[in-house]
């Protein structure tokens, strides 16, 4: 077992202007919530996987 | 479907696969991560194109100035968590992530299903199942997260159960399968929205019931099953907006996060339901800790540590999540270093379920430049157990806990451990004799080859290099 840690969930975020003004904020959050998950787990990935490249000695 | 599109989505579902293919290696895992990102962008710049035919469901428009709004201050949250968090906080910022996914594909599948129930065209009953199970899942994945978050934070780290907790469980999870069969059939109906916001309720309040009583060692088993949920309720969504790359994205991440959490149970030789239903250690540790152990406790100091570790052969380390409180990995790997420039072969031995998250010990190790080769796994160790000739135990506990192997009557009967005890000499760090996660007692202490270091790990470390350094 090699131990990779894919905190890699996704969701895209949904793109329709809903009826009515809740929908609309709800959506907006769902569009948050998204982005934050994406480049949040590829950036919070890609920090703890720079840690393995170095080499001693 | 405009076949452009498709061509852009296959591209992107390439990438994911390359990209996870190549974090299966230490060596090649950063540049999967980027590969798998560069497929996630592809993906994302396919869904800002709103011609083609059956690419959305009808009725769809869009709001660029939103979406562009929210991707920024997604990305601002998200940039902020990535690069402030502790190395010592990762698991919770990765519940966190995940969470936050949840929450997303439940917003969009239940948006969608609202707009849907009551669009003229209405909806089949396919895709009002795939909605409600993605509202349903996404939900009970971001409060389980929540509260997966509040837990690894320590704010109520002790398991918390009650009597008849399983049965509660169970019925809201019947009713919730109700409502759901209900809406499925039912969607345009007058009792729909409440029903829907019921439906939601409970399936929200159900994240938190089903969180609360796992605690401590299972908690990386449960980050890794919402992560799958996540996967799930995103390949649903994808179903139900008839969207291919968030299907082949969510297939990916709930497979892969489905075969991780079955991969740790494995690990410790228990069910899945088991740990979602088992609530470790407030029953059965104290029927464990009267059985009683036989032996004493055997304490020694750090300079007598020194000498055994400056003359040996062989060194074993085994952290646990005791380390990563303490904060301890620098001073663990200066003492390893020492060793090592005194030609003492050193090697750390990591437990598929050490720590609070999947290779928990890895990412603090590699924190402190801990070369990835002195790192092994379980399986790969134990045979060779017997020639080690310290083994330093540093906050682990129930992982090298040989109740595992002997104590019949005990809960952890039966789990893969790090078989410590086979060593000459057994180090344990700990700061006092508190049982571990599980509320067990550990035979190994009370074993005639085992000495006790009490204190703060960090500071026996340091005392350990000191001393080593000096003689």
């Amino acid at each position: 077992m090699t131990s990779s840690i894919s905190v890699t969930a996704t969701s895209a975020p949904p793109r329709r202007l809903g009826r009515s003004a809740g929908a609309l904020a709800l959506g907006f959050v769902a569009v948050i919530f998204g982005s934050a998950n994406v480049f949040g787990g590829f950036m919070v990935t890609d920090r703890m996987l720079q840690m393995f490249k170095k080499k001693k000695k | 479907m405009n076949s452009t599109i498709a061509y852009i989505i296959i591209g992107g579902s390439v990438l994911f696969i390359i990209g996870i293919k190549l974090l299966a290696s230490p060596k090649t895992a950063r540049i999967g991560n980027l590969v798998a990102a560069a497929g996630m962008l592809v993906a994302l710049i396919s869904l800002h194109k709103p011609t083609g035919d059956y690419v959305w469901s009808q009725g769809w428009s869009f709001n660029y100035t939103l979406i562009a709004i929210g991707t920024v201050i997604g990305l601002i949250i998200g940039a902020i968590g990535a690069y402030s968090v502790k190395m010592t906080a990762m698991p919770q910022m990765v519940a966190l992530f995940n969470g936050l996914g949840g929450g997303a594909a439940a917003l969009v599948a239940s948006l969608e299903f609202q707009r849907s129930a009551h669009s003229l065209e209405g909806i089949t009953a396919f895709i009002a199942g795939s909605m409600l199970f993605a509202t349903l899942i996404g939900s009970l994945s971001f409060s389980g997260s929540i509260i997966a978050y509040l837990k690894l934070e320590g704010k109520f780290e002790k398991p918390h159960t009650f009597p008849g907790q399983n049965i509660l469980n169970g019925f809201i999870l019947v009713v919730i399968i109700g409502l759901g069969s209900f809406l499925t059939l039912h969607a345009s109906g007058s009792n729909a929205t409440t029903a829907f916001i019921v439906m939601f309720s409970l399936a929200l309040f159900f994240g938190i019931a089903m969180v609360l009583p796992i605690g401590g060692a299972d908690m990386p088993v449960v980050i890794s099953l919402l992560n799958s949920f996540t996967g799930l309720a995103v390949a649903a969504d994808g179903f139900a907006i008839n969207n291919l790359a968030m299907v082949v994205a969510g297939t990916l991440v709930g497979s892969s996060g489905t075969l991780l959490t079955l991969l740790m149970c494995k690990a410790m030789n228990r069910p899945v339901t088991n740990v979602l239903f088992g609530a470790f250690g407030s029953s059965g540790g104290g029927a464990a800790a009267a059985t009683g152990v036989a032996g004493t406790v055997k304490p020694i100091q750090a300079d007598e540590v020194a000498l055994l570790l400056a003359y040996a052969q062989r060194v074993v380390v085994v952290p646990g999540y005791g380390m990563a409180v303490a904060q301890a990995q620098h001073s663990v790997r200066e003492l390893t270093e020492e060793l090592g420039k005194r030609g003492v072969e050193v090697q750390f031995a990591i437990h598929p379920v050490a720590g609070r998250m999947p290779g928990h010990m890895n990412v603090l190790l590699a924190e402190a430049n801990v070369p990835y080769d002195q790192l092994i796994e379980m399986e790969a160790i134990n045979p060779s157990m017997d020639r080690v000739d310290v083994c330093l135990v540093i906050g682990a506990n129930d992982v090298v806990n040989p109740a595992a192997h002997e104590d019949k009557s005990s809960p952890i009967y039966g789990m893969p451990i790090i078989e410590a005890d086979r060593c000459k000499t057994v180090i344990v760090m700990k700061r006092s004799m508190a049982a571990g996660f599980a509320g067990i007692e550990n035979h190994l202490f009370y074993k005639n080859n085992t000495r006790m270091l009490f204190g703060d790990a960090k500071a026996s470390l340091n005392a350990l290099v000191a001393a080593v350094k000096a003689g």
